[in-house]
């Protein structure tokens, strides 16, 4: 709305993308692992970026920052337990499991691009589709050029980015808030539901379980759940607290108060077009993270991370593509990681019961088709809560029922399916 | 279909610039509106801006005897003598409620075209008046007539205007304004329930109006400052306490009011107040938190000993009599700062803008307006923006508050030919900047 801030906003996105496109091309050498590892971290600040809407439009309180951490946590939870499930790899899965775990790769990716879409045009002031649009290109073409290798060099620049975003809401709470309120809320809110969060919860984990990016980050060498954990959820939580000290105990979005911060950022010339660059960074970095995700080949064969694990640049591309176009639509990110977790528990079911064939996940996925248009049919929308919780057990139910028999009979099909596509890695 | 590095860092680069280019080109519109401020005639505006006669209460707004009533229910009416050439006016009591649902008469002022009815009746237009106080002397249907007088500030400069178009307009006096009542300043469900139920009472034609027939079909919000507010908070409770009032085809909302339920910010105002009617301002908030929320805070929590003792004068002057009044004295003097917890607590509760409106809005604001800061303003459309409401938000680069009451309706695109396009069926306009295809209430979980 404002034009005279304008170019300053959108000089500042494209400062964030030239960054991190830049940084994340900094060298031609394979990437140390911990530029891998950091690519993981910027996947668990994905899953914050879907928890934190579910949570703030309730009104987040201490108790629910913390709960937003203890939810956070559980993608590597499931994650782990997956990779400690099918340790027979690739060529013991269905020749579905590849797609399904791109196909919760594609949730994760819509939700950054719309969560990135919605705060860029709130506090940009730009289109909010074509910001979409360019943030899925940028992504895809370093996933493209680069693979885990760029994208886990772009979650470096995306955490330095977190991390000064978490000083600079800190220094707001400290200098212009109160501790206390964070522990005796003046604004009063009624939080999520009891069912909401343990339906967020259930669809971290079933996320995590399928998760493309941190599967294959996760077989990786140095390895660390603590930090990986650690440092995106301190980020996340200094944050919040900043936040939580400044809006008087209890943080809600969309609200007055949260939109007078934020809505009137170029009230300060220069440090608003600042701000946005280092949003930008961090939604490109994340986006890049899970589009290498949807990328990864499903090959698990101990990888050497010359670059890391191996990607096709063409189902990235595409992955990146479905998403954009998804977001278009303007769904909300609720909806999509409900979608994406049905799908996911369906995979979850059918390894579960060491499912060889896609007997199992078929079931499953056909029935969280039935449980996605049930809930809208029950509850008249797509959002997380009992029925949500009911839908993700039935799918985990009949996808482990159906892959009863499957268990010790061998690999239906042990052919592993291979790209046609070159690779970059 | 790997690229080499050097093809990707090019193809990165490019990407990234002709993708700003491509965010700047196609922002949505702005719609600031670059054009001097309306040039206000004094000599008009003295009789505005310096209200120094209060009205007496008269026998009409003695409630006593009123029996309870539902929401909307007309009890009582007379005519106001001396209206211009081709008005009638009237001053109305009707029911309402309070917060908790008890019955609360509340009274306004009706006025109607003295002209021969169009087809169908006259459109009703809900008339949200500004900030003068919170006093029952301080109601516009007192005197909405008399030049210096609270009432006047509104009549030529909005509700005159309004009815010259050939709308009908009531114009809520809110509770506690002319009949007995809690305090409803910046009270959002409280002005909004006063605003829907005064539409209710006129909307049936009866001879103690003038049996003014009004068109179902075509009634709107329209509302400056405090009123502003009210029009927003109106339409938001709308679908829940007036269902039946599902005609309302959208509401205008100049430099709607709002204080920030941000205890920093709070301190800060108090501390750093940008005009003297911040003073006013926070008096009748915090006046009004306190009637309609004592469960939270009570007057002597947020008030020093000075506030307190100037508390009385909100019984007994209103508008720029009262910040006059009150300009001898530091707001800092009248209030216990840091600020009572009871207040933001309040405060939080007696804004809304927790659901959509489901009604599109004309917000327009003057970017020189010291009394509702644009940045306030700016924060209320784009939540309403988020909320998925169609908002279209107009601002005029020169104008402050008084002269916004002119450039709204004169100017173009007018609040005038909005609320008539409205009733026409065109598609509401919509510049946006933060919504997705769907909306935010697809995006990120607001139902």
């Amino acid at each position: 709305m404002n034009r005279e801030f304008l170019a300053e906003a959108a000089l500042g996105v494209t400062a964030g993308l030239l960054i991190t496109v830049l940084l994340a091309y900094r060298s031609g050498r394979a990437p140390r692992p911990g530029a891998l590892r950091h690519g993981a971290m910027l996947g668990t600040l994905v899953y914050v970026v879907i928890a934190l809407p579910v949570v703030v439009h309730r009104g987040m309180t201490a108790v629910g920052l913390i709960g937003i951490l203890v939810v956070a946590i559980l993608p590597v939870v499931g994650m782990r337990l997956a990779t400690g499930r099918a340790s027979g790899g690739a060529a013991d899965e269905g020749s579905l499991v590849p797609w399904v775990r791109r196909l919760v790769g594609v949730g994760l990716a819509t939700a950054v691009l719309v969560a990135g879409a919605q705060v860029i045009s709130l506090l940009g002031r730009v289109d909010p589709r074509v910001f979409a649009v360019v943030l899925g290109v940028v992504a895809a073409v370093l996933v493209v050029g680069g693979g885990f290798a760029a994208s886990g060099r772009a979650g470096t620049v995306g955490l330095c980015a977190g991390g000064l975003l978490a000083l600079i809401a800190m220094a707001i709470g400290l200098f212009a808030g109160d501790v206390t309120p964070v522990f005796r809320p003046l604004v009063l809110v009624d939080g999520p539901s009891l069912a909401q969060w343990i339906a967020l919860a259930l669809a971290m984990l079933m996320l995590g379980w399928a998760d493309p990016g941190m599967r294959a980050l996760g077989r990786g060498p140095a390895w660390s759940s603590a930090l990986v954990l650690g440092i995106p959820l301190l980020i996340v939580a200094l944050i919040g607290l900043g936040l939580l000290m400044f809006y008087s105990g209890a943080v809600i979005s969309p609200s007055m108060p949260g939109y007078t911060l934020l809505g009137n950022l170029d009230i300060i010339v220069g440090p608003a077009g600042l701000f946005l660059a280092l949003l930008t960074m961090l939604f490109v970095a994340g986006l890049a993270h899970t589009v290498s995700g949807i990328g990864a080949e499903p090959s698990d064969a101990a990888p050497d991370y010359d670059g890391g694990p191996l990607v096709s640049a063409r189902v990235a591309a595409l992955g990146a593509l479905v998403a954009v176009v998804i977001t278009l639509f303007g769904p909300h990110v609720e909806s999509v990681a409900l979608a994406a977790s049905l799908a996911a528990a369906a995979l979850a079911g059918s390894q579960l019961r060491g499912g060889r064939s896609d007997r199992g996940l078929t079931a499953g996925l056909v029935a969280g088709v039935v449980g996605v248009i049930a809930i809208i049919v029950v509850t008249d929308e797509l959002r997380f809560g009992w029925g949500s919780i009911i839908a993700t057990i039935t799918v985990l139910v009949i996808s482990y029922a159906s892959a009863a028999g499957q268990s010790a009979g061998g690999a239906a099909d042990p052919a592993e399916p291979q790209s046609a596509s070159s690779t970059s890695g | 279909m790997g690229l080499t590095r050097r093809t990707a860092v090019a193809a990165g680069v490019v990407a990234s610039v002709l993708g700003g280019a491509l965010l700047f080109a196609t922002a949505p519109p702005s719609n600031l509106r670059d054009v001097p401020a309306y040039a206000l005639d004094a000599e008009a505006e003295e009789p505005i801006r310096n209200v120094n006669i209060i009205p007496e209460l008269t026998e009409f707004y003695d409630v006593a005897g009123v029996p309870p009533g539902p929401p909307g229910q007309f009890v009582r009416a007379e005519e106001i003598e001396g209206a211009p050439d081709g008005i009638r006016l009237f001053r109305i009591m009707y029911q309402s409620t309070d917060l908790k649902d008890n019955p609360l008469p509340v009274t306004a002022m009706f006025a109607v075209p003295d002209t021969e009815p169009p087809p169908g009746g006259f459109p009703l237009v809900g008339f949200a008046h500004g900030t003068l106080g919170v006093g029952q002397v301080c109601g516009p249907s007192h005197s909405p007539l008399l030049p210096y007088s609270p009432g006047y500030t509104g009549w030529p400069t909005h509700v005159e205007p309004l009815v010259k178009e050939g709308w009908a307009v009531v114009a809520s006096d809110y509770s506690g304004m002319g009949a007995p009542g809690p305090s409803s300043y910046l009270i959002g469900p409280l002005e909004g329930r006063g605003i829907l139920d005064s539409m209710r009472a006129v909307l049936e034609s009866r001879p103690e109006t003038g049996n003014v027939p009004i068109d179902q079909d075509k009634l709107a919000l329209y509302g400056k400052s405090q009123g502003g507010e009210a029009v927003l908070a109106a339409l938001e409770i709308r679908e829940d306490y007036a269902p039946d009032l599902d005609a309302i085809a959208g509401g205008v909302a100049l430099a709607p009011g709002y204080a920030v339920p941000i205890r920093a910010a709070l301190d800060y105002v108090a501390e750093n107040p940008t005009s003297a009617a911040q003073t006013m301002f926070t008096l009748l908030i915090v006046k009004s938190i306190a009637d309609n929320y004592p469960d939270l805070i009570t007057l002597d929590e947020a008030l020093t000993d000075e506030g307190m003792r100037r508390l009385e004068l909100l019984d007994t002057h209103c508008s720029s009599q009262l910040t006059e009044a009150l300009s001898d004295v530091e707001l800092s003097d009248l209030l216990e700062l840091p600020l009572a917890e009871g207040v933001v607590t309040g405060l939080t509760e007696a804004s809304l803008g927790r659901e959509p409106l489901g009604r599109p809005v004309m917000i327009v604001q003057g970017l020189e307006d010291v009394t509702i800061l644009p940045q306030f303003t700016h924060a209320q459309a784009l939540l309403r923006c988020a909320q998925g409401d169609t908002v279209y938000y107009v601002r005029f680069s020169e104008d402050n508050h008084p002269t916004l009451n002119y450039q709204a309706r004169l100017t173009d695109p007018t609040a005038l030919d909005w609320i008539r396009d409205r009733w026409a069926g065109e598609p509401a306009p919509s510049n946006c900047p933060n919504q997705l295809l769907g909306t935010f209430s697809t995006a990120a979980g607001v139902k």
